[in-house]
């Protein structure tokens, strides 16, 4: 207990690792939040205004605009009928408005700047209302016994398209994962204090080590408790950053926080294992070490898609072998699986395998420290 | 016998030959130095003792143990001053201390009172709060040496502990360990400072490229070699000949200048000095001070290898 403590102690007392582990996540977060988090916290979809003009307008098109809301009830636009065809052109051409839609020679004409979502979905609607009306009055000429069939085929469109990711959470939002990528990266962060335990645990790392070798203290139970703390400092640290996330800019994971807190757990001692095994194997400088391991952890991240999608399905799609050994693969799965497939099975399976894959590398990093003599020194 | 090492040979991975077959005992009670240059295999003996280096051949008992990584039980016995500074940086002075004794010694009360007496043992009282970024060069390695023999171990290894420091903290740190030995520790010390080595080991053993070339007590060492006197005096003007002089005096081994001064090595024998101002006096040169001394370890090893110990 005397031993972690002190160790706790060491590591606390080390501003790098105050700030690697405490600060810079909260920093990223912070940015992440102010950069596009609002974005998709907030209402973003507005009521967007539309000017038809005040006389000769077509009547069932104000109605159906009218009509058009989004799924809570919110109205999809405010039609403005006040202003004559004139009045509508001259402020149109001083850039008053943006739209304005008016009836020339009986058929339905708009004006719209050609950019923006709103503007999209004006013309959308519009093009969608001519051409079923022109449907319409067709089928009326032609077999007006089939007008209703017609109707109810035009507005109740069938999908023949269906999302690839069936049974995913259709409340996702994917800015959201950012979020959940923030926490994996903090995760994989642990690597370096993986790095940092070997460095004062194994004799040709440091002057330090070198001291700990003669001491009559069992390695691994240095290893342990070296671990040990690491794990609790870097998780306390990752506690920090979900409750932050969650509780100051109220980023809405998850049903469950305790899943992702249990993930972000076993995703710290995942980083910390790798880190630590690689450090045993890796000959040279504590800088030496970090530019190495920094560029597989990077490798990692590359093949779990975290940098491009399409990598990681061609990952699972050609070797899949090699998602099932990665630690960040596994670790992505295990949120993926929890927001976007909704599926507790799969998130505990990659979950398991993490921690399998953990333990093997801790009691790899002991067996390759125990009893060792060294070349040089 | 404390130590036993016989015929170690290290070569590392770029070839080079560190131990070629070296040999030496230390007993109980000693503080043996090991004195060469560097890069002469003080620092390999020692890691290859504390089997933190793996050796091609050899044997290495400690407490007439065989010594491996895993003898916890010897490890609990030894106390180590690494050349490098090892200790923990976020930890103060008493904290470090107390950590590394702690890793000997799991009775609380006990550590304590060790703790206190390495302080003032390396008379750190007044920085006991002090992270060691703060401490000064000489008291930096105080805290080494601190760290290394609080749990008061029967064998304490000296690695360089006085590198780079100053005169006044080097004496404290020599003080502190003929004391250790004092209160039955037995020492191995190693260096490359020689007038350390004379001022406190009662046995040395001389290495040179792996090898251990000379060892014995210091007197043995230096009865062992030619010269039993060296005289510098100052000649008001000196001149090429009177080194053929002088070098015609029964007993004188060399003589030459160094800057105003004439350097003269003579054999063993009690009128050396008589004889050269003799000389002096018949050929009316004139000379200020004389100094004359005794043969030094370095004297010795010049006489074996050829070459000074801090070449």
């Amino acid at each position: 207990m005397r031993m972690y403590l002190v160790r706790i102690k060491c590591l606390l007392r080390n501003k790098d690792n105050v700030f690697w582990a405490f600060i810079f996540p909260l920093l990223l977060g912070t940015f992440f939040y102010l950069g596009f988090g609002k974005l998709s916290m907030d209402d973003s979809l507005n009521t967007i205004n539309v000017y038809v003009t005040s006389h000769d307008k077509d009547h069932q098109l104000v109605t159906i605009l009218e009509d058009i809301s989004y799924g809570d009830g919110k109205k999809l636009f405010k039609v403005n009928t006040s202003f004559d065809l004139d009045q509508l052109n001259q402020s149109f051409a001083d850039k008053e408005i943006d739209n304005f839609i008016y009836l020339q020679d009986g058929l339905i004409n708009y004006k719209i700047i050609e950019n923006g979502i709103e503007e999209t979905i004006i013309k959308s609607v519009l093009d969608k209302y001519i051409q079923g009306e022109a449907l319409v009055k067709k089928v009326m000429e032609t077999n007006p016994e089939n007008v209703e069939k017609v109707l109810s085929s035009f507005l109740n469109p069938k999908t023949y398209l269906v999302e690839a990711t069936s049974g995913t959470n259709p409340n996702s939002n994917k800015l959201i994962i950012y979020f959940y990528a923030l926490i994996a990266m903090a995760c994989t962060f642990a690597s370096y204090w993986g790095i940092g335990l070997v460095n004062d645990i194994q004799a040709d790392a440091s002057p330090l080590a070198t001291r700990v070798n003669i001491t009559p203290t069992h390695k691994l139970k240095l290893i342990l408790i070296y671990t040990l703390a690491a794990i609790t400092i870097h998780f306390t640290g990752n506690l920090g950053l979900i409750a932050y996330l969650k509780y100051i800019l109220g980023i809405e994971f998850a049903h469950n926080t305790w899943l992702i807190i249990l993930t972000s757990l076993i995703g710290t001692i995942s980083g910390i294992a790798l880190g630590a095994f690689l450090s045993t194997i890796i000959k040279g400088t504590f800088d030496k070490k970090s530019g190495i391991i920094t560029t597989i952890s990077l490798l990692l991240s590359f093949l779990s898609g975290l940098m491009v999608v399409d990598v990681k399905y061609l990952v699972q799609k050609n070797a899949p072998i090699l998602g099932l050994i990665n630690p960040t693969n596994l670790l992505t799965e295990c949120f993926y699986s929890l927001y976007y497939y909704n599926d507790i099975g799969k998130y505990f399976y990659n979950l398991g395998i993490l921690a399998l894959i953990s333990l093997i590398l801790i009691f790899s990093t002991y067996l390759k420290m125990r009893g060792n003599k060294y070349d040089s020194i | 016998m404390i130590v036993k090492v016989k015929n170690v040979s290290k070569t590392y991975k770029n070839r080079l030959k560190a131990l070629n077959n070296l040999s030496f005992e230390v007993r109980e009670g000693e503080i043996y130095g090991l004195l060469g240059p560097n890069g002469s295999g003080k620092t390999t003996s020692i890691n290859c003792l504390l089997s933190l280096l793996n050796y091609e051949a050899g044997e290495i008992e400690i407490f007439e143990e065989k010594m491996t990584p895993e003898r916890y039980d010897i490890k609990a016995k030894i106390g180590f001053v690494p050349q490098n500074i090892a200790v923990f940086y976020e930890l103060t002075v008493y904290e470090n201390i107390d950590y590394f004794c702690g890793l000997y010694i799991n009775d609380k009360e006990k550590r304590k009172a060790l703790v206190e007496e390495a302080i003032d043992f390396v008379s750190l009282n007044d920085y006991r709060n002090f992270y060691p970024k703060k401490l000064s060069g000489g008291l930096i390695r105080r805290l080494n040496i601190a760290c290394g023999i609080a749990h008061k171990p029967q064998l304490v290894i000296f690695d360089e502990p006085t590198v780079a420091v100053d005169p006044q903290s080097r004496n404290k740190i020599l003080e502190g360990i003929v004391k250790l030995n004092q209160q039955g520790a037995t020492i191995i010390y190693t260096s490359h400072y020689m007038e350390e080595v004379e001022q406190i080991c009662s046995y040395i053993v001389i290495m040179d490229k792996g090898e251990i070339i000379m060892h014995g007590t210091k007197e043995k060492l230096k009865n062992s070699i030619s010269l039993g006197e060296s005289c510098e005096i100052h000649i008001d003007n000196p001149k090429a000949e009177y080194i053929d002089l002088i070098k015609q005096i029964p007993n004188v081994l060399d003589c030459y200048y160094k800057d105003q001064l004439l350097v003269i090595k003579s054999g063993k024998g009690k009128t050396n000095i008589p004889n050269i101002l003799n000389v002096f006096t018949t050929h009316n040169i004139k000379y200020g001070k004389l100094y004359s001394s005794i043969p030094t370890l370095n004297d010795v090893f010049l006489e074996v290898t050829g070459k000074h110990l801090r070449d």
